[in-house]
């Protein structure tokens, strides 16, 4: 039991979850931990896409949960990093035939295993979300400076304080441009609603797009400055203390000063 | 001069029986009526008078101050207050029907009423409304989307009250924190219970009957400063919050 069981989840869809893991997952396999992913969007997987690993599929989650298979057989190892495993989704069944206990049961084995299990949790808060949250035991919400997704992240937090608890925030996506012209929430805002502590911010990069489509994920692209965010968090996650930059460096002060002439 | 109901006076009769300073027991709580037209040095005199022969009866009561029609000068209510205070008077407000005297007192940190009698109807109507309802529910956490609070009774939040979050009370709902979500107070009719927040922003409000939505364009709105609302002539008014009902 010496891993660490972390969900990665949003509530709203398409705010950057599976993006996120996979970052995160090869973020943590590049300082040498030994890392699984569980993509636990049964019925619409795409984490083996952005990671590149589609072609090499042979058993996935419900085969291991039927007895279909061993763990291992299942656990396709990333072609970078021999530290770096995903178990991918089953694209032809459902989110209900798997029950949480199972998802308890198999996060509990791939523990004993790996230090960390990160769980790619699927849109939404019904089944899909109560298994993936089942065998975690800390969380990490993923949303965008925008109305809606926080508005579902803020009931994602409640959800996940009756269980894990408190997550830690991922703000995706910042726009500094558009927050300098307060076309967009700032982080003050989206803390403000919130109030979970803040794990990282991510800039809105063209690049997370072509990595995407190329399966090669931001954080192993050394000049990418979404990559470089990734990887703080990284060491974040890992315990060290690596402080949140203001983006663009004045914004901060740009907000301050819109702060003083309004008021707000 | 003055005319409120009076139930049991105490006054104090100086010179041709004019009476400086009563104290009246009303509904809202003990009265101090000062006469108007008198000089205020005399009617300041009578008070001091009148709360030495008290003895610290009144030490801890809040009060209403009912000064009339009376032009009050600055100095002359820093004496007052003085005296008030030394005695261990909580002030709660102040009737005057003057501007001069209205905005003086407002200023100086005191609420201002523009009458006794309709306070007393106030007064009146709340203790019902508090007596229907036994039960409180105290919540030492926030409310976030999607979470529900039901209660027959007051509600209290210690926290923030997302939006999507809901609470359904019969009585009065305070929140200590911002509330974004929807609440609706005094279920299912009570006009006379209120709402409190530290920011009071949310996008729909209701209290009893009444339902008030936010302005369209005032979709941010944001205030730094506690709340309340209630029900006035039948419309949901905010304002700021006076640290009294």
């Amino acid at each position: 039991m010496g891993g660490r069981a972390i969900v990665v989840t949003s509530g709203k869809g398409g705010v950057g979850k599976t993006t996120a893991t996979a970052n995160l997952g090869l973020g943590l396999a590049r300082e040498d931990r030994k890392v699984v992913m569980i993509d636990g969007d049964i019925g619409l997987r795409n984490l083996d896409l952005i990671m590149g690993l589609e072609n090499r599929i042979v058993y996935h989650l419900l085969d291991v949960v039927r007895g279909r298979c061993q763990v291992r057989q299942a656990l396709i190892k990333d072609k970078r990093f021999p530290n770096l495993s995903l178990l991918p989704a089953s694209q032809v069944d459902q989110k209900e035939d798997i029950s949480p206990e199972q998802m308890r049961d198999l996060t509990a084995q791939l523990k004993e295993d790996f230090d960390f299990v990160l769980i790619d949790c699927p849109a939404g808060i019904e089944q899909g979300f109560r298994n993936a949250i089942a065998g975690a035991n800390e969380a990490i919400l993923i949303t965008t400076p925008e109305v809606s997704p926080v508005r579902d992240a803020d009931r994602v937090i409640g959800l996940l304080q009756q269980s894990i608890g408190d997550p830690r925030l991922i703000i995706n996506r910042m726009n500094p441009e558009m927050v300098k012209k307060e076309q967009m929430l700032n982080q003050s805002d989206v803390l403000e609603i919130l109030a979970v502590p803040l794990l990282g911010i991510v800039p809105e990069d063209e690049e997370v797009v072509i990595a995407g489509n190329s399966g090669a994920p931001v954080v192993l692209n050394e000049r990418s400055r979404s990559g470089q965010a990734y990887r703080r968090i990284v060491q974040r996650i890992l315990g060290e203390d690596v402080p949140i930059p203001e983006l663009n460096g004045n914004v901060g002060f740009i907000q301050r000063l819109g702060k003083l002439f309004f008021g707000r | 001069m003055i005319s409120v109901p009076s139930t049991r006076d105490r006054a104090i009769a100086v010179g041709g029986g004019v009476e400086l300073f009563t104290i009246k027991g009303l509904k809202a709580g003990p009265t101090f009526l000062f006469h108007d037209q008198a000089p205020f040095h005399d009617v300041l005199q009578a008070v001091t008078d009148e709360l030495a022969r008290a003895q610290g009866f009144f030490r801890d009561s809040p009060v209403v101050l009912f000064f009339g029609d009376r032009l009050l000068q600055k100095e002359e209510w820093w004496k007052l207050k003085e005296l008030l205070l030394g005695e261990g008077l909580l002030l709660r407000y102040a009737v005057a029907t003057s501007p001069v005297s209205r905005e003086l007192l407002y200023k100086e940190g005191l609420p201002v009423r523009d009458s006794l009698v309709a306070s007393v109807v106030e007064q009146k109507t709340a203790p019902a409304a508090a007596q229907k309802n036994t039960d409180t529910s105290y919540l030492r956490r926030g409310l976030r989307g999607g979470q529900k609070e039901i209660c027959e009774g007051d509600v209290i939040v210690m926290g923030d009250v997302n939006q999507g979050a809901e609470i359904l009370a019969g009585g009065d709902v305070v929140v200590v924190g911002t509330l974004r979500g929807m609440v609706h107070a005094g279920y299912p009719d009570n006009k006379d219970a209120v709402v409190v927040a530290l920011n009071l922003t949310p996008l729909q409000l209701r209290i009893g009957p009444m339902i008030a939505r936010a302005d369209d364009d005032q979709n941010n709105r944001r205030v730094s400063r506690p709340e309340i609302a209630r029900v006035k002539d039948d419309h949901i008014m905010i304002e700021p919050y006076q640290g009294k009902l």
